[in-house]
Order: structure tokens, then C-alpha cells, then sequence
């Protein structure tokens, strides 16, 4: 397992990964640092559903609520299909990965430890995301406490909900993880496999939104996406969010079983 | 074989499931038939106006099944039939028949909407149970008394209401967020002293917008009396005649505004909401289309079902039905179900709702048998909002009982009349003054109409001076409240303050002209009394979404309050707040600015709560709650590394074939046919003992990549069997580590150094870096200070060479490599043949692939043909190539040549080349040849060896260059 975290992180794409979605809660701090807020108000509108984007500036621990609703998403998502579609696929591409497999170590074994240094690797690209925006955030507005649509929550508290929120919007990326790494052992291509789940995620996200499909769209990952909003309240709202945590396992599941399926049976010829 | 019966399994697979699924989720098939019923227009009018109907039937019922109970479903006010279409369809697939119909007024009905009037709108439920009574699909309790049940929400509920007092044929009712006081619900009055009360404004007007738009875009009313007033016919009015007569013109006005509503309604509508109160006139009109009068004739089993959150028809309307058809002796069973009125009110109900309507359609409409099927119903249901678990009681709640005082302090503490107040609170005097400003704005928010189940969530706005507000310390335990509170305060006007005294009227136009459009009048004190509970971080939610206005018409007085029914939970921590605020957003409030003083200290002053011991209710913590999917994933994470280490120990203990140690590699009958038809490998046979360097030769696409890819397990075959070292070859195999490989040229990360990238590939096999032989390894790469430079950079000559280097890591007893010097310039194809030799003396057995003869014929001791898929001939160089060797031989006359050399070794094995006569010697050495030629008295330039596989193929099969035959040696040949 060591060696394949150290194979992993000696890439130059890791570190690019994290360093771009670190460097996301800096550029927006600066932004509206410098900005000093006042545009805010008019023109925005479309594109918030949360809530949390005017209320940025409160406090450091607001800001990095608003980076982290601005980054789950799409870029947060992007950065996990870069991490577990880009292992499997990019060792075909360079001829090593018939190499990998005439260890004596199983197939499973080896997604194995692939799929878990992938995830090992997005759990830290959003880690990396909330600490640098905590840092940024309390650097130009000052720490405090938290205020919501719903109210406000004292520091100690707001402090534990954004861990929690974290790890349900890690948890809520699952499915890209199992159909970025499902798709990666299936090409040679580590771009197919990355961009392919891209596109994916962005066909599903555009799927939920259109609400003529009425209860189908219940079903879509993506669905519960922002039902860490309920974690804000106080009392904390659970309804939403038990479903969304559910909502991961099947799909997950089901995708990581048809990429493991293939791969088993798979003749390799790369 | 393998792939394409896997595809057609799963294809099947999906298909049925896909089937299986629109099965279940397709209903019973229902028919829809759309119908016209004539209803008289009115109690002493002898015309009828025409209701469009649909009659919704089971599919499957034939003419020799049953008769089914039948349904009558109305729908809500401002939409017609149309909109409880989905609903009719799922009660129709239950095995009802249903009849829906657009009111009058609505839809393509004729007629004008009397908003249930109990001898037009609701009288018309006659005429459609004497339709029902004609049908053969409806059972009949008797001759023209059709078995059916009347369901609907909202204003649908209402017609249900007061159509089964209307007709006693009805057997069962469901009404659904309705009302019982059409007045006390659009224009509420918690005071309840027979005062104007405070016009639900938001309210009123968006149902009046709904309804009159939605009657204004149908061209449909067209009954008799439809010129007079109706769009059309008031368009076409002579506008000359609109000029000289002001009342036809303004009637016309009036018609264009109203459309399809009785004029009567109308102008009482217009009227209050201009006067923004609800005049004595409206409020008559809307008293007689109450319920609990009408109570005695309902005999029909009644369930009311209302919306914890609805706005409109609060919770006290039901509880006010429920008493009155209990009073009355009737069958009542009460639901409070989470939602707001838009949600539960809706043409097509949630799953809450339509659950208790079909509960209680089976119970009192069966569809087999006639006596009520089922455990007899509680009384009361409704659901803890908090827990979201469900909770019922046999008796309807009464008032409250528990007294909370309010202090001048503002706290709300616990006592009754005979309880001292804490003294610290006891500050002067024990009133607080409330104002409200000009013009009513800016106005406190409580809720919106129509928000429903989310009003929670909208926040609390109540401005400083407009309200005022007690508060009670955060509560010890969990408090239930089911019930009415009541609140007893005294209300004052300060002198000098205007709000006190005789209503104001306008000046200008008659006395009875009524009050200028734009004012409400100010009578008394108006006032919103609203309940709270506010969490220690500060958050307010407000209870039932009740704002409970209530009008105080001669100040000062000293006023008990019923406030609003409530059905929920104050969770332990929370705080309750009681607030009175002086404006709301959603109601019509004077304009004039106003103070009041009010003073809940007093004797006989403060609040009961309608307070009911807790239920021991086990709700699931969310941690745990969120656990459970986690755990579950993890668990199955867990289940799939246990069943990996199991198949990994189930290949290790596999029995071992015998005599495996000597023969490394053993292949038998392998075949592998792709998808597409493609056959790589047809039968191949081989065995490689320990020690030997076998060769495998043959032209590209012989099969010798794909054979060695299936040696490794990389390809599984389609047919036949590999053993290595005795074991049948899996993928990821533990005999692999004894197995050293280099197949189609070398594969790196390009970021890896070539140390890093031999010690990743190592440690990933799962051994520690210390057992590798990586002395040898380096030494063999051969790379020097290149070896800590990225691979990204090397040549494919070092590439090459690290891995050969990667492959000896493993002190590999076996070497199976692919054209291990494809690509290389000749003094690394001598160094790779050199290595190779060694290793060979040093014992390791190696399978190498080429399809260069002169390689094989230098590196092996053994070798083995292979074309097309098979191995044509196997067996020791020598003996093999012997048989195959030929040379060019170069002398200017060819053709004597030839001549000369035909007896030697067969005219057949000579060919003409362009450089000189080629020969396949056969047993016949060099030196014989050019013996042979000088002796003819050629002059011999020179000889030189030619390795032509072809010529290999041909001398071996005997000159078939197609096709295969079966594995022999050259013993055999001779």
C-alpha cells in the first residue's frame, strides 16, 4: 500500500491537483478582499443555491462554508475523477500495467489498492480545501462565529459541522470515484477515462435538475447533493441528509462491481 | 466462447428487469369515460346547467363481476376536474369506480361558482349519485341509492361536507384541508366576539385570483343567465348603453372582473377585500356554507384530514368538525399530517394523505361485503413533527390546562393564580406598549400562504416596538402539546392615542356606500398572537405556523383567546415565546398608526398550554442513523478483501500437477479464438524443461505473443491448459514470483528514476526491497548515473535494458521474454545473447521469442516453431534447423550451377536468387557443395548462410507453406 501511495504521490499530476484546488479558497479570499463585497448584491442570483455565497464575508469560518459549496459541485468532483480514474488507465498507457499484473499479486488486489490511494487522495484534496479556505478566510475577515440562512452557530460548533459536512460531501463524491475508477479499467486512455466521468457527472447533474422527470430524479446520485444544508440548521436537519448518505451505496456498489467484473475477466493486451 | 455468452446473460438480465420493473410500477388498467349530467340551477329554478364528468372504471371489470363501490371526487378551488385526474386513476385501479366532476363554475361545467353553496354547488352531488345509481358497474344498497363515498380537498372537502348533509345516500365522506367557518377562516378573529375579525388578505386573494382567472379562461359559461354578466356577453354590450345605465355598466365591470363567480359572492369578495374587512353581508354568505350547523345530517362515517402547517384551514376547523359530527353521533376519525395547505390540499394528496382516505375507504366502503372491514380507528392521529413518529389519542384535546404567567420582566414561568410571582421580576407596573406604524409596514413575518411545510424554515421577523415578547426559561424535558392554548390578556389603548373609539368614515360619497376602497376600518385593537419555540442558538420556529389575529373591538377590555390548535413538540433546551405583534404580512391591517398596551401580569392573566405526557418515543439518533449505510458499505468492503484473500489461498493451495519442477512450462491444446472470429492460438502443444533455453519462432502473428500473454495470465485462453512449474496459471498466480518477463518492449512511469522504478514494481509484488537481487539487476541494466534519472528520459535501448534488469529482481528460475531485442543496434543484441547464455549455464530456463532464425539459432538449445496458431516442429536446434539450413552460394554461372548441384541435394531445394543459387543443404555440408563446384569448374565468390523462415516452413512441412500439421520432430520426418 506504501508503494503505491509513493508511486502516486511522486507524480507531477498530485501535486498539481491539490496545489489547483488549494489554490481556489485563496483566489476567492483575495477576490473578495480586495472587492470588498459591495457588488455582491445585485447580478448574482442564478447559480446559488445555497444560500451561502452573500454571507461569504462574515467570518473566516463562512468563507470556507462558501468555498466549500462552491467547489463540491463540479471541481471537488473533478479532482476525485482525476485521482481514481487516472491510476489504472494511465499504467496501460504506459505499458506498465501488464507488468503490474504478472506479480504474483491477484487483480483484485492490485484495484484494490488503486481505488483506495485514489480515494486516500481525494479525502485529502478536500481536506486540503477546507484548511487552506479556514486559513484564507480567517486571514481576511476574522474569525467568528457562523451565520446562516437558517441563523448563526457559535465557532465551537460551526467548527464540527463543517467537518461533518466534509465528510458527507466526500461521501456524496463516492459515486464519481466508483465510475471514474469502473471507467479507467476499461481504457488505455487515462484522458477518457477522467474526462468521460466529467462528462458524466455533468449529464447526471443537468438529469437532476430538469424537474419534469418528476421522482425519477430521487434516484440520481447527485440528487441529495446539498443536503448538508440541513447540517447548518439548529436543530441540525437529518432527513435529507440519512437519504443522501443511502443514496451513495447502491451506486457505488453497482459501478465498482462492473469495473471489478471486467477487469477480472479482462484480456490484456495493453 | 466466454465473452460473448457472458454479454447475452447480462443483456437478457437487463431486459428482464427492465420488464419486471414496468410491470409492477403499470397499474391495473383504467377506463376513462367523460360524461355530461344535467343539474337543476338552483332550489326553485327549472333550468339545469350541464357538469362535465368522468366516470373512471377498472379496466378488468367485466359484466360478471361484482358491482364496485363507487367514489366521488371533487377537486380544489380554481382548478377543475382535470387536476384529480392522477388520483382517480390510483383509487379506479383499487377497484373502485370513481366519478370526478368540474364544480360548477369550473372546468367545462356551466353555472357560477357559489363557493359551496349547500343548494347549488353542493346540492349538485344529487344529480351525480342519481347518475351513479343508473350505473351497472356501481353496487346498489337499494333501488337509486348507489353505495359510494364522497372525497375531496380543500374546496372539494368542503362540497364533500356539505353534500353528504345535503343528500343522506352518501355511506362514507373524506374531506381533506377543509373548513368548518369559511369566515372565521379567511377572516380569523382569536377574540371570537362576533367582530369583523382580520381579513386573511394573502389568502383570500390569491384563491380569488386562482378562481377568477381560471373561470375567465374558459369560454365555457354559457349558461342561461351567462350574457348579462359573463365576459363575453358583457363585451358585447352597446357601450352607449354602459354610459347612460351606471349599475348595468358596472355590472358588466363587475362580470368582466368576476367570471364565472355568482355575482353575489363576488361583490362580497370585492366589498371586504376593499374595505379590508369581511362585511357583515360577506360574513352571513359565508356562515351559511358553514358545517357544524349542518353536523345533524351528516350520518355518513366522516374522516378529516388537515395539515399541521395549513394556514388557510387551520387545525381548529377540523377539531371544530370533529366536534360537532361527534356531538351528532357520527362516525369521526381526525388526521393531522404534516404539510401545509398547498401540500396536503392538493389535487394529487402525498402519501400520508392518500393512505388514511384509503384506509378509510376499506374500512367503511369494502369492496367485498358491506359491513366495515378492519380494526376500529382511533380518533385522533397525528404525527410528532419532531420525531416524525406517530401518536394517537381517543378523545379530541380540549383546552389547555397548563398556566404559564407572564412577567412585566418578560419570562414566561410556570404558575397558576395562586402562585406568587418571582420577585425579582415584579418591575414596575407589568404592561408593555406596542405600536403599529403608519401605513402597516414595515410588517412582521410569521408565514406566507401556500409555503407549507418549509414555513419553518422562513425566519422570524419581528421589529422592535411592534411586538413584544416573554420568554421562558429553556425547558427541563421534551414538552408535547396537543390542543388549543388559550391566552388571557388585558388590552388597552393609551389615552390620546388614536385606535380607540367609533370607526372612522370617509367623508366624501354616501353613508352607505360603505368604507373607502384602500382603508380597514379601525375598530379596536388588532393583534397577532403568536407561539415559539427558539433554540439556544437562537433560531425561532414558529408553532403550527399560526399567527393568530385576533380583533379586540372596544378597548379596554380583558380578552380570553383561543388561539390555534396545535399538534407538536418543544424539544427539551428550547425556550417557548410568546409574542404579540401588532401587523403580519399576510393579513390586512389598518393603515392609521396605533398603540396598545398590554398587560398579561394581572390576575386571571396568562397563558395554558394544552400540555399531554410524553410518549416514550424511541427515535434513532442521526449519528446512528447516518452509521448504518457506512458500516454497511465498510462491511461489504471487509467481505470483499476476506473473499480475495480466500481465492489468493485456494489458487496457493491448488493441487500441483506431477513432474512439475522439471517442466516449468507446460502448455496443452491451448486455443484462443477472440470475438470478432479471430483465432490467435489453434491447438498448441509445448514443454520447456528446466535448463533449456527454448526459442519460439515464427512470423508475426503466429501466436507466440498471445501464448506467452496466456502464460502469464494475461489472456485467458478459450480452450485448453498452461501449467507453470505444475500449477494452472491464474492471473496474479503466486508461482509468478518465480517467473522473470519481458513482453512487448518495456513499460515505465515516465516520472519514476530508474531505481524508483524498480523498487515500485518490486514492493508492489509485496516483498520487502531487501529480497530483491538488486546487484544483478544493476549490473545488468548496465545504466551507470542514468539510473537516477527519470525513465521519461532514457532511450529504448536502456529502457530495454531496465527491463531485463526489472525482470531478474526476482532470482527468476523461469525467463519468459518476448523479442527481447526488438529495437536494439547489434552491439546490445550482443550483449543481450551473451547475458543470456549465462543465465542459461547458470541453469534458468528461458522462453524466448523471435522471429529471426539467426537469434534462435545463436541463443537456444531448443526450439519450437510455431505458425498459424501451432507449433510445427519442437525439438533441439541442432536437429530442428539442421533440417532447414540452407545457404546462397555465389558463382557467375548459375544455371551450370544449378546443374551441378541438382544430384547433390534435389532439384527442389534449389532456387535462383538474383545474388546467386540458394540451397537448403539438408544433410549435405558447405564443403560438399563447393567441392562439388569447383570440381564443375565454377568459381565460387562465396557462401553465405540465409535464414529464411520460410524455408524453415517449407523444409518442415515437406513444401505445404499452408496451413499446419500436427507437433512432430525431425526424428519422425526421417
Amino acid at each position: 500500500m506504501i508503494a503505491e501511495l509513493t508511486r502516486q504521490l511522486r507524480r507531477r499530476r498530485t501535486a498539481f491537483g491539490l496545489l489547483g484546488i488549494g489554490a481556489v479558497p485563496v483566489i476567492l479570499a483575495v477576490a473578495l478582499y480586495l472587492t470588498d463585497g459591495d457588488g455582491g448584491g445585485d447580478g448574482g442570483g442564478g447559480g446559488d443555491p445555497t444560500g451561502l455565497f452573500d454571507l461569504a464575508e462574515a467570518s473566516g469560518l463562512n468563507f470556507t462554508l462558501t468555498t466549500l459549496a462552491a467547489v463540491s459541485p463540479f471541481l471537488l468532483l473533478s479532482v476525485v475523477a482525476l485521482f481514481t480514474g487516472d491510476p489504472v488507465s494511465s499504467e496501460a498507457s504506459w505499458g506498465s500495467l501488464r507488468y503490474l499484473l504478472t506479480r504474483p499479486v491477484g487483480r483484485s488486489r492490485l484495484l484494490g489498492r488503486k481505488l483506495t490511494i485514489g480515494l486516500l487522495l481525494s479525502v485529502l484534496a478536500g481536506v486540503v480545501v477546507v484548511l487552506v479556505a479556514a486559513v484564507a478566510g480567517t486571514v481576511a475577515f476574522g474569525w467568528g462565529g457562523v451565520v446562516t440562512p437558517f441563523g448563526s452557530l457559535p465557532a465551537g460548533q460551526a467548527v464540527l459541522r463543517i467537518g461533518a459536512i466534509l465528510l458527507y460531501v466526500l461521501w456524496s463524491s463516492l459515486w464519481v470515484a466508483a465510475l471514474a475508477f469502473a471507467l479507467s479499467v476499461r481504457t488505455d486512455e487515462p484522458v477518457g477515462a477522467v474526462a468521460g466521468t466529467i462528462v458524466l457527472v455533468i449529464v447526471v447533474q443537468i438529469l437532476d435538475a430538469i424537474t419534469a422527470l418528476g421522482t425519477v430524479r430521487e434516484l440520481l446520485p447527485v440528487h441529495e447533493g446539498t443536503a448538508w444544508l440541513g447540517l447548518l440548521a439548529d436543530p441540525p436537519r437529518w432527513g435529507d441528509l440519512v437519504r443522501g448518505v443511502w443514496l451513495q451505496v447502491p451506486w457505488t456498489l453497482g459501478l465498482l462491481s462492473w469495473g471489478w467484473w471486467s477487469f477480472q475477466r479482462r484480456d490484456v493486451t495493453s | 466462447m466466454r465473452a460473448p455468452t457472458g454479454r447475452l446473460v447480462a443483456g437478457l438480465a437487463a431486459a428482464a428487469l427492465l420488464v419486471g420493473a414496468v410491470a409492477l410500477v403499470a397499474r391495473d388498467d383504467v377506463v376513462v369515460e367523460e360524461l355530461t349530467v344535467d343539474a337543476p340551477t338552483g332550489p326553485d329554478d327549472p333550468t339545469t346547467i350541464a357538469l362535465d364528468v368522468a366516470l373512471y372504471r377498472p379496466a378488468r371489470l367485466g359484466t360478471d363481476d361484482d358491482p364496485r363501490p363507487a367514489v366521488v371526487l371533487g377537486h380544489g378551488f380554481g382548478s377543475d376536474r382535470r387536476a384529480v385526474d392522477a388520483w382517480a386513476r390510483r383509487l379506479a385501479g383499487d377497484g373502485r369506480v370513481v366519478l370526478t366532476w368540474s364544480a360548477r363554475g369550473f372546468g367545462g361545467s356551466q353555472g357560477r361558482v357559489g363557493l359551496a353553496d349547500p343548494t347549488r354547488d353542493a346540492a349538485d352531488v344529487r344529480a351525480l349519485l342519481d347518475l351513479l345509481a343508473e350505473r351497472d358497474e356501481v353496487r346498489q344498497d337499494a333501488p337509486g341509492d348507489p353505495r359510494v363515498a364522497l372525497v375531496g380537498a380543500s374546496y372539494g372537502g368542503g362540497l364533500a361536507l356539505l353534500g353528504a348533509s345535503v343528500d343522506d345516500r352518501v355511506d362514507a365522506v373524506a374531506a381533506v384541508a377543509t373548513w368548518a367557518d369559511l369566515a372565521s377562516a379567511l377572516a380569523p378573529d382569536r377574540a371570537d366576539d362576533g367582530g369583523p375579525g382580520v381579513l386573511a388578505e394573502q389568502w383570500a386573494s390569491v384563491l380569488f385570483a386562482g378562481a377568477a382567472g381560471a373561470s375567465l379562461d374558459l369560454g365555457a359559461a354559457t349558461g342561461p343567465d351567462a350574457d348579462a354578466a359573463a365576459p363575453g356577453g358583457g363585451a358585447a354590450e352597446p357601450s352607449g348603453d354602459a354610459a347612460a345605465d351606471p349599475d348595468v355598466g358596472a355590472q358588466a365591470l363587475l362580470g368582466r372582473a368576476c367570471g364565472a363567480f355568482d355575482p353575489a359572492v363576488c361583490l362580497a369578495y370585492v366589498a371586504s377585500a376593499s374595505a379590508g374587512t369581511l362585511l357583515p353581508e360577506a360574513r352571513t354568505l359565508l356562515e351559511a356554507r358553514s358545517v357544524p350547523p349542518r353536523a345533524a345530517s351528516i350520518t355518513a362515517p366522516t374522516l378529516l384530514v388537515q395539515g399541521q402547517q395549513d394556514t388557510l384551514f387551520d387545525l381548529g376547523q377540523s377539531l371544530a368538525n370533529a366536534r360537532a359530527l361527534q356531538d351528532a353521533g357520527t362516525p369521526v376519525a381526525l388526521r393531522w399530517v404534516p404539510g401545509g395547505h398547498g401540500e396536503v390540499g392538493a389535487g394529487d394528496p402525498g402519501d400520508a394523505v392518500a393512505d388514511a382516505v384509503d384506509g378509510w375507504l376499506d374500512r367503511w366502503l369494502p369492496l367485498r361485503g358491506d359491513a366495515p372491514a378492519g380494526d376500529e380507528p382511533d380518533l385522533l392521529a397525528w404525527t410528532d413533527p419532531v420525531s416524525g413518529a406517530p401518536r394517537s389519542s381517543d378523545t379530541l384535546p380540549g383546552p389547555g390546562t397548563t398556566l404559564l404567567r407572564a412577567t412585566a420582566g418578560g419570562r414566561l414561568v410556570p404558575g397558576g393564580a395562586d402562585l406568587p410571582l418571582p420577585t425579582q421580576d415584579d418591575a414596575a407596573g407589568g404592561t408593555r406598549v406596542v405600536l403599529r406604524p403608519p401605513g402597516a409596514l414595515p410588517a412582521s413575518i410569521s408565514t406566507l400562504p401556500a409555503l407549507g411545510g418549509i414555513a419553518d424554515l422562513l425566519p422570524q421577523l419581528d421589529l422592535p416596538g411592534q411586538s413584544a415578547t416573554w420568554r421562558s426559561d429553556p425547558l427541563d424535558a421534551d414538552l408535547s402539546l396537543l390542543g388549543a392554548p388559550r391566552l388571557t390578556l388585558r388590552v388597552e389603548a393609551p389615552a390620546g392615542v388614536p385606535g380607540a373609539g367609533p370607526p372612522v368614515t370617509p367623508d366624501s360619497g354616501a353613508p352607505d356606500a360603505g368604507p373607502a376602497a384602500g382603508t380597514v376600518p379601525d375598530v379596536g385593537a388588532l393583534l397577532f398572537v403568536k407561539l415559539r419555540s427558539t433554540t439556544p442558538n437562537g433560531r425561532s420556529t414558529l408553532l403550527q405556523a399560526a399567527a393568530n389575529p385576533t380583533r379586540v373591538d372596544e378597548l379596554p377590555a380583558t380578552v380570553t383567546l383561543e388561539l390555534a390548535p396545535l399538534a407538536t413538540r418543544v424539544q427539551a433546551g428550547d425556550r417557548l415565546e410568546l409574542v404579540v405583534a401588532t401587523t403580519d404580512l399576510a393579513h390586512a391591517v389598518p393603515r392609521v398608526p396605533a398603540a396598545f398596551s398590554l398587560d398579561l401580569s394581572g390576575d386571571g392573566a396568562g397563558l395554558s398550554l394544552p400540555v399531554v405526557p410524553e410518549q416514550d418515543v424511541a427515535t434513532v439518533p442521526p449519528l446512528l442513523r447516518v452509521a448504518v449505510p457506512v458500516a454497511l458499505a465498510l462491511l461489504l468492503v471487509a467481505a470483499a478483501a476476506w473473499a480475495t484473500r480466500r481465492h489468493e489461498r485456494r489458487l496457493a493451495d491448488a493441487p500441483v500437477a506431477e513432474g512439475g519442477e522439471e517442466v516449468p512450462v507446460r502448455i496443452e491444446g491451448l486455443v484462443k479464438r477472440y470475438a470478432d472470429g479471430k483465432v490467435a492460438v489453434a491447438g498448441l502443444d509445448l514443454e520447456v524443461h528446466r535448463g533449456q533455453v527454448v526459442g519460439l519462432l515464427g512470423p508475426n502473428g503466429a501466436g507466440k505473443t498471445t501464448t506467452m500473454r496466456i502464460l502469464l495470465g494475461l489472456i485467458t485462453p478459450t480452450a485448453g491448459r498452461v501449467l507453470l512449474f505444475g500449477r494452472e496459471v491464474r492471473p496474479g498466480h503466486p508461482v509468478l514470483a518465480r517467473v522473470g518477463t519481458l513482453v512487448e518492449g518495456p513499460g515505465f512511469p515516465p516520472y519514476l528514476t530508474g531505481r524508483q522504478a524498480l523498487r515500485s514494481h518490486w514492493e508492489l509484488g509485496g516483498r520487502p526491497w531487501q529480497e530483491a537481487d538488486v546487484e544483478h539487476a544493476l549490473e545488468v541494466a548496465d545504466l551507470g548515473p542514468a539510473i537516477d534519472r527519470p525513465v521519461g528520459a532514457y532511450s529504448h535501448g536502456m529502457r530495454q535494458r531496465l527491463a531485463i534488469a526489472q525482470a531478474l529482481l526476482a532470482r527468476p528460475e523461469l525467463l519468459v521474454l518476448d523479442e527481447p531485442t526488438d529495437g536494439l543496434d547489434p552491439e546490445q543484441i550482443r550483449a543481450m545473447r551473451q547475458l543470456l547464455a549465462r543465465l542459461g549455464e547458470q541453469g534458468t530456463t528461458i522462453l524466448v521469442s523471435s522471429h529471426l532464425l539467426a537469434e534462435v539459432e545463436q541463443t537456444c538449445t531448443h526450439v519450437a516453431v510455431v505458425r498459424s496458431g501451432r507449433v510445427v516442429a519442437a525439438g533441439p536446434v541442432g536437429q530442428v534447423m539442421g533440417a532447414t539450413r540452407s545457404v546462397v552460394v555465389r558463382v557467375d554461372d548459375r544455371e551450370r550451377g544449378r546443374a551441378v548441384l541438382a544430384p547433390l541435394v534435389g532439384q527442389d531445394a534449389l532456387d535462383l536468387e538474383s545474388d546467386g543459387i540458394a540451397v537448403v543443404l539438408g544433410e549435405r555440408e558447405v564443403a560438399d557443395l563447393v567441392e562439388a563446384l569447383v570440381a564443375a569448374g565454377l568459381r565460387v565468390h562465396g557462401v553465405v548462410p540465409r535464414g529464411r523462415l520460410e524455408d524453415t516452413f517449407l523444409a518442415l512441412t515437406g513444401g505445404e507453406p499452408a496451413g499446419g500439421s500436427a507437433e512432430w520432430t525431425p526424428e519422425e520426418r526421417q
